[in-house]
């Protein structure tokens, strides 16, 4: 029963630090700098694709296993590797955490281009489409993560644990801990003038402009950097599951980070927290009840969907800005206004 | 001797849409520590100038040079470094802000404003607290100091009015535009603004450039008046001059 239990703690903190990386980065891009991002999953999967190629050829290579990287022999060579030294296999995830965020940074780079000289619903549909391309390409091109098939084989940083239960818990504290790096991140990052000059950015461009903001430098920094965040919640993704499958990164996940922060709060970080442990009781919640409690007509993976939807079409009607409201931002000013209208009513009335 | 140099020069500037020439050969001059008032009736091209002035729009042709310097193809945010500061005709506050981040924003030189600085409190924390001393004035000035705290959604129209010219005064401009300030103010606020704008120029050295159509505020203080007509500047010289001249009357008067 406790084994149990802690497994279900930990796949639930994993899931829950990855999806608070993600909305958190919608949050930054869409909530405080306006970027309606529909394309998260392209960032979140090229994370996950840079595990696929790169760790396997590194311990091909480094251990001379002359089977292909795809076949199944090859996958269960390198897991019995990995669980041998644990060194290279906390080395190998350390690197790929950084080459993941490294190429999701230059992809959130390139990507701000196009989307200096888009506008709103345009932008939201081209990074779409720019995800849905990318996932069909990924799965018909067999040398990146062996196409349609997928890759396998992806050995977990702390596989030398001879306990799974252990392994679990130890990789869900690391992601929890990665997650709790990004949140506060973020919310330094936001409660400061470059919070104001992004929110600024976000409420009238072409003010923000006349008052001196370059715009364009503001967006390129803001979907870098959350690109970066997004393509090391995507490494955490498949050292987790251990496999890389592209038609796993379908747009369900921009959806779910979609709902997230509109669920949570757009422009409050406690939001997203909040959004996430929605996300997390529900999803997770949902997984463990077998079919015949419910007695439901259809399978019950899709009643997360039906769910998650109608959750969605009412938060759009009644609280399109989410459950928390957005908070004034949190800098030293605020304190010497407070400050200087306290000293101004104690004179105005010296009695009380 | 003092010569008193020429701040801004507009020469030959047009500016089509389609088939309409919203500002036609426009030019003019404004010197430094002056006042100058630019009115017209509507539809004159009047905004439109300012428009191009501060860079929202480039002219299709003619020079706009500042301080010396060609600026006609400049981004608006490398004019506002220059010193050019443009409030806009309809109040377009930052919504989700408040008041106070409202008027902070266009400080100049915020070192918290870089991505590597912003996380790290420490590096910009003495700057932003001088920087809240210096927009706490301001916004006694134009009554705003008690909703500081207030996201400016909630603001009046004419208290959006006041915030956005107290947002663009703390961006410290040589030139401010100012597009028709005293609409939508009242009556004695609006006075008080104007004689506030004498005494900006006098204490800060800072040159404006208003559209206004009270004219009884707007003769008290300016130096010098420019009349546009169907984007054309059909008029120019001090007030009294200018509104005896009688293609003005004919104009903008109604004869």
């Amino acid at each position: 029963m406790i084994p149990e239990l802690v497994t279900l703690f930990s796949t639930s903190l994993t899931f829950f630090s990855i999806y608070v990386i993600l909305s958190l980065n919608l949050n930054l891009e869409y909530g405080f700098t306006g970027i309606p991002n529909f394309g998260k999953v392209f960032f979140f999967s090229l994370g996950a694709y840079v595990v696929g190629v790169f760790v396997p050829r590194v311990i091909q290579f480094v251990f001379n296993i002359s089977e292909p990287a795809c076949s199944a022999l090859a996958s269960t060579q390198r897991m019995s590797i990995a669980a041998q030294f644990p060194i290279l296999s906390i080395t190998i995830f350390v690197v790929s955490l950084i080459l993941s965020g490294l190429l999701g940074a230059f992809m959130g780079y390139v990507i701000s281009y196009p989307s200096l000289k888009l506008r709103g619903d345009y932008l939201a549909i081209s990074l779409l489409i720019i995800a849905e391309l990318s996932r069909v390409f990924v799965r018909t091109e067999p040398s990146i993560v062996c196409g349609n098939n997928g890759i396998g084989g992806l050995p977990n940083p702390f596989i030398w644990m001879q306990d799974p239960v252990l392994k679990e818990l130890s990789y869900s504290i690391l992601a929890g801990a990665i997650a709790g790096l990004f949140y506060f991140y973020i919310h330094r990052l936001v409660n400061s003038p470059y919070g104001r000059v992004i929110k600024s950015v976000r409420d009238d461009e072409l003010v923000s402009q006349l008052l001196g903001k370059d715009v364009k430098i503001f967006k390129a920094q803001i979907l870098t950097v959350s690109s970066f965040m997004s393509a090391v919640a995507g490494c955490l993704y498949a050292f987790f599951i251990g496999f890389v499958y592209p038609d796993d990164f379908i747009i369900v996940w921009t959806m779910y980070a979609w709902l997230m922060m509109l669920l949570g709060g757009v422009a409050n970080n406690k939001g997203i927290i909040l959004g996430s442990i929605v996300m997390v009781v529900v999803d997770r919640g949902l997984r463990r009840i077998p079919s015949f409690w419910l007695s439901l007509p259809f399978d019950v993976s899709y009643l997360r969907g039906i769910i998650f939807t109608i959750t969605l079409l009412v938060i759009i009607m009644w609280r399109p800005r989410g459950l928390l409201p957005e908070k004034p931002l949190d800098t030293p000013a605020r304190k010497i206004f407070e400050i200087h209208l306290r000293n101004k009513n104690s004179l105005k009335h010296p009695s009380s | 001797m003092y010569v008193s140099v020429n701040l801004l020069v507009v020469k030959e500037v047009t500016k089509s849409f389609g088939g309409l020439k919203a500002v036609n050969n426009a030019s003019l001059e404004i010197k430094e520590k002056s006042i100058v008032g630019l009115i017209g009736p509507n539809g004159s091209g009047k905004t439109t100038l300012f428009n191009l002035i501060s860079g929202v729009l480039y002219p299709d042709r003619g020079q706009i040079i500042f301080r010396g310097l060609r600026i006609e193809r400049l981004p608006p945010h490398e004019r506002f470094k220059l010193g050019i500061c443009h409030a806009l005709q309809i109040p377009r506050v930052f919504k989700g802000m408040t008041v106070l981040e409202n008027s902070m924003l266009p400080l100049k030189g915020q070192h918290g404003e870089r991505l590597f600085y912003a996380p790290m409190r420490s590096r910009w924390v003495r700057q932003e607290t001088e920087n809240a001393q210096k927009i706490l004035s301001t916004l006694e000035g134009v009554r705003l100091c008690d909703f500081y705290n207030k996201f400016s959604s909630e603001l009046s129209g004419g208290q959006m009015k006041l915030l956005q010219l107290a947002r663009t005064l703390s961006g410290q401009p040589q030139l401010f535009l100012l597009d028709e300030p005293g609409a939508g103010i009242a009556p004695s606020l609006a006075k008080e603004l104007f004689s506030k704008i004498v005494t900006f120029k006098e204490e800060r050295g800072m040159s404006f450039f208003i559209i206004e159509h009270r004219l009884e505020l707007l003769f008290d203080i300016v130096d010098k008046v420019y009349v546009m007509n169907r984007g054309e500047i059909i008029a120019e010289g001090m007030p009294d001059e200018v509104i005896n001249d009688p293609k003005v009357k004919e104009a903008y008067l109604g004869g």
